[in-house]
């Protein structure tokens, strides 16, 4: 167990990192009341389930759904120009499809019912990235968000299991095309590399006797679910890490979550998305042992991250530079304001760097300081505009109408727009997520001060983007 | 009152007006003068414009397949190797008796007659790894295999020998910046596309879709810098100031010119001539082009990919010719690994070794040089490097970009005579 924090340290500044860390912050009045939960109830507040939420798009429900880029293959009579116009056809179909569940998945982040729970499965996504831009099935996509949602929280073996038989994993890393005599070690390298153990814990042969184990892992044509297909399956003897047997793919699983590296791997992988990059040596043993202990089981070892003195360090607090999912999200938030409607969604966060769904490669997003270029700065700073509305007279931006409106004087309350002090803390509250944070308060009042009185909507839309054009609001 | 009527009076006023007294505090005054007054101190060199030399550095990323690039036809050995994927001795394109290049890629066969283009063998370095993560973070910074080093060749190129200088000195291509560019003070530029530099009018909604079908498409690698978070981004912030009124203005001067191909990669190399044309005092340029991590029906996959890189690099040289700057360019092609020589059961190849680089430019020594592996003796079914890589970096550093190689190297690497 980690050194926890007293909780009659418990400040309002604590309350509002907790909340941006493990979700997508809030505005002042959550913070206000998340705060008053105390250290151990708003802790236990972020597990509980929040109610009703958005479904996903209706094909999700529809059995049939996976087929609509298979369909062509089932071509038959079908002359060339046909089958490119039937291919083509179910392209713009799944690409259509994967817009509807980028709308939804961010909607369900923006709504906010249970963001941990949405925030946990953002980072699992980025562990076992998978990439439409392969799968090219939105269903199956939509299916594998659903899997880490379910074990976002709960047990990473089981979560483990799930992704050796996860349609969209099988055909981003080629299991589909791997049989006894032929292994395809795609699959088999990055479980290793990237799922389980990391780099430099595990040896080439490792990965050419593991990748015979992951042998008739496929997806089965008819119904396009998983299927074991006895027929491809290697059923030799493997060597695999001391071990000798006919070992399959869950006997594989087993042999790695039995090396102490793999919780060491996973906790500090959780523990740098949460909390700090390059944690202390005594951290990561104290974390890697509560994963371990608890059996590989997600929340034991999240409720010790959030309940230490660590996660409310100096090195914790407001260094984080945020992800481009997690930056819109929260501008929306503080904004209060709806997220930008397709296309302009996929445009932004394709142009930030972070497209759920499409992660650049089977590694999944860098993030730290790579999520920051002169590009990238560029573009945050003026999308603030964008979302603000303070470029509305000149603006020649086809996406207006997508953005969400914006009620400035929701955000910029009248009350306090002759009173500039009062206006400094209320914004800086809202933007930063904390009452006090007297830099920030100094530079609102300068910002404030430089503004013609009496300000009106445009003026007021214009300091909120200056606050959001800053290097304090890339990081959390 | 609208706060801002122009895209510069934006810019200006989100990056260096309003914001400013807080977001840029010191940088502000220097202004290039200063910038360039500090550079004309610094001993090593302080060339940019004009007339100084241009390396273009274009990455091929997901392990692209060097034995079906650079093809060695005679063996029997290559072709008992790969019974299904194997490129038929009849339709390659020779470059001698022994070796040549894939059917798809005419363009740079051409400029290998035409003696503007070096075709590098067996490239690689000892101890080699097969992750892609970790090859590429050795190819970007130029480690031993068992040693880590966060900042990249280019990045220790620009601390060591290009302090004070332009922040343009460096431009990537692309919202990420590849950890070669990775220094202990930020420098270089990320640009997708000049648009982006500009007061954003978005009438560009369509989405862009770049991925060929690998499962490893961009591999930009860490960012690493010594500066915390908060002044990594507030030195990110003057950097794009300084250079981004210049970029956007040069890109929208010099738009005549031959025309490219569509590829995201030819797009990329377009703006590059442009930016030279236009007279940057950027000395690297760094593009990339995924989808090469071919484990399964490669043949297919693999030539599409040749033939768009054959096609940019064609639309490339001949546009840097018209412009008479093809003699002060050099373009470097890599990857981060070859592919096993045997072929796997899914019609392609899982991760290998060595590999060929191509160097194109008007002002190399061309030709086929270094040693072809051998395909016989292997290493774990991989060919064995017979060129460090580093030694290519070493040449370009001593030989192109006149800077001391063992300065960024940190050692001497035999220097090579490709230039």
């Amino acid at each position: 167990m980690l050194p926890p924090i007293d909780p009659s340290a418990w400040t309002i500044d604590h309350a509002g990192h907790l909340l941006s860390r493990a979700g997508f912050g809030g505005p002042p009045e959550q913070i206000e009341a998340f705060h008053k939960l105390g250290l151990h109830g708003a802790v236990e507040a972020l597990f509980v389930g929040g109610g009703a939420q958005t479904p996903p798009p209706a094909w999700t429900h529809d059995a049939s759904s996976p087929r609509t880029e298979f369909n062509m293959t089932m071509k038959g009579a079908m002359n060339d120009d046909q089958k490119r116009e039937a291919f083509r056809q179910a392209r713009q179909v799944e690409r259509q499809r994967l817009l509807e569940l980028r709308s939804w998945w961010l909607g369900r982040m923006r709504e906010g019912r249970q963001p941990l729970l949405e925030k946990m499965t953002l980072f699992w996504h980025g562990h076992f990235a998978t990439s439409f831009t392969k799968v090219n099935v939105a269903y199956f996509m939509w299916q594998q968000n659903e899997t880490l949602r379910a074990y976002a929280l709960g047990s990473f073996h089981e979560m483990l299991r799930a992704m050796t038989r996860d349609p969209a994993m099988i055909r981003w890393l080629d299991l589909g095309k791997s049989k006894a005599g032929e292994p395809n070690e795609n699959f088999a390298r990055e479980v290793m590399e990237l799922f389980t153990l990391g780099e430099g814990h595990y040896t080439e042969d490792d990965i050419k006797e593991g990748a015979r184990a992951f042998t008739g892992h496929r997806i089965d044509p008819t119904t396009m679910e998983f299927v074991f297909q006895r027929r491809v399956h290697d059923y030799g003897d493997k060597k695999f890490m001391g071990r000798t047997g006919n070992f399959n793919a869950d006997d594989i699983v087993e042999i790695i979550l039995a090396q102490n590296q793999c919780a060491r791997f996973i906790a500090q992988r959780v523990w740098e998305y949460l909390a700090y990059e390059d944690p202390e040596p005594a951290v990561l043993d104290t974390i890697a042992a509560t994963f371990r202990d608890s059996k590989y089981e997600t929340k034991p070892l999240l409720r010790s991250i959030f309940l230490s003195q660590a996660f409310y360090s100096p090195r914790a607090m407001r260094t984080q530079i945020k992800g481009p999912v997690d930056w819109l999200v929260n501008a929306c938030i503080a904004l209060n304001t709806s997220l930008p409607a397709q296309p302009a969604l996929d445009a932004i966060l394709s142009r930030l760097g972070q497209l759920p769904f499409e992660p650049p490669n089977v590694r999944g997003w860098e993030g730290g300081k790579s999520w920051i270029s002169s590009s990238t700065l560029v573009l945050r700073y003026n999308l603030a505009g964008y979302l603000t509305g303070s470029r509305e007279p000149e603006a020649r931006v086809v996406n207006q109408r997508l953005r969400g409106p914006v009620d400035i004087s929701r955000v910029v309350p009248d009350s306090l727009r002759s009173n500039p002090d009062a206006l400094a803390d209320a914004l800086v509250f809202r933007f930063f997520g904390t009452p006090k944070f007297p830099k920030m308060q100094q530079r609102a009042r300068d910002v404030i001060a430089q503004t013609p009185q009496p300000i009106d909507d445009l003026e007021a839309a214009a300091i909120c983007q200056k606050l959001m054009s800053t290097p304090d609001f890339q990081l959390t | 009152m609208p706060s801002f009527h122009t895209r510069r009076s934006f810019l200006r006023t989100s990056i260096l007006g309003g914001a400013v007294a807080w977001t840029l505090p010191a940088f502000i005054d220097r202004t290039f003068a200063s910038l360039n007054a500090a550079a004309a101190g610094s001993a090593i060199q302080t060339a940019t414009g004009k007339d100084s030399t241009i390396l273009v550095i274009v990455q091929l990323s997901g392990g692209n397949d060097g034995l079906n690039t650079v093809i060695p036809y005679s063996n029997d050995a290559y072709y008992r190797s790969r019974p299904t994927i194997g490129v038929p001795a009849k339709t390659v394109l020779k470059l001698d008796d022994h070796i040549a290049l894939n059917p798809h890629l005419p363009n740079l066969a051409r400029l290998f007659s035409e003696g503007q283009a070096t075709v590098m063998q067996g490239v690689g370095y000892p101890n080699p790894n097969r992750s892609h993560f970790r090859s590429m973070e050795i190819w970007q910074t130029a480690s031993d295999s068992n040693k880590t080093i966060s900042h990249g060749w280019l990045g220790r190129y620009f601390d060591n020998c290009c302090q004070g200088q332009d922040p343009a000195t460096g431009i990537s291509l692309g919202d990420q910046m590849p950890q070669a560019f990775s220094a202990a003070t930020p420098m270089g530029i990320a640009l997708r596309n000049p648009r982006q530099f500009r007061f954003a009018d978005s009438d560009d909604t369509e989405m862009q879709s770049d991925n060929e079908g690998g499962s490893i498409d961009g591999l930009a690698g860490n960012t690493k810098s010594d500066l915390d978070p908060f002044h990594y981004i507030e030195r990110v912030a003057l950097d794009a100031q300084v250079s981004s009124d210049r970029i956007t203005e040069i890109a929208s001067r010099h738009r005549d010119g031959p025309a490219y191909p569509k590829s995201k990669l030819a797009q990329d190399l377009q703006l590059i001539s442009q930016l030279i044309a236009g007279g940057m005092p950027t000395r690297v340029y760094y593009a990339s082009m995924g989808g090469f991590d071919t484990h399964a029906n490669q043949r297919g996959q693999q030539e599409q990919l040749l033939g768009q890189l054959d096609e940019a690099l064609a639309a490339f040289t001949a546009d840097l010719k018209a412009q008479k700057n093809f003699d002060r360019v050099v373009i470097m092609t890599f990857s981060e690994f070859g592919r096993r020589v045997a072929e796997n059961g899914s019609a392609g190849t899982d991760h290998g070794t060595a590999a060929p680089m191509f160097l194109l430019g008007g002002s190399l020594r061309p030709g086929l040089t270094g040693v072809t592996p051998s395909l016989t003796d292997l290493m774990e079914g991989d060919l064995k490097y017979t060129v460090d890589f580093r030694s290519v970096y070493a040449t370009l550093l001593d030989k192109w970009l006149h800077a001391p190689s063992t300065k960024v190297l940190d050692r001497q690497f035999p220097l090579l005579n490709f230039i």
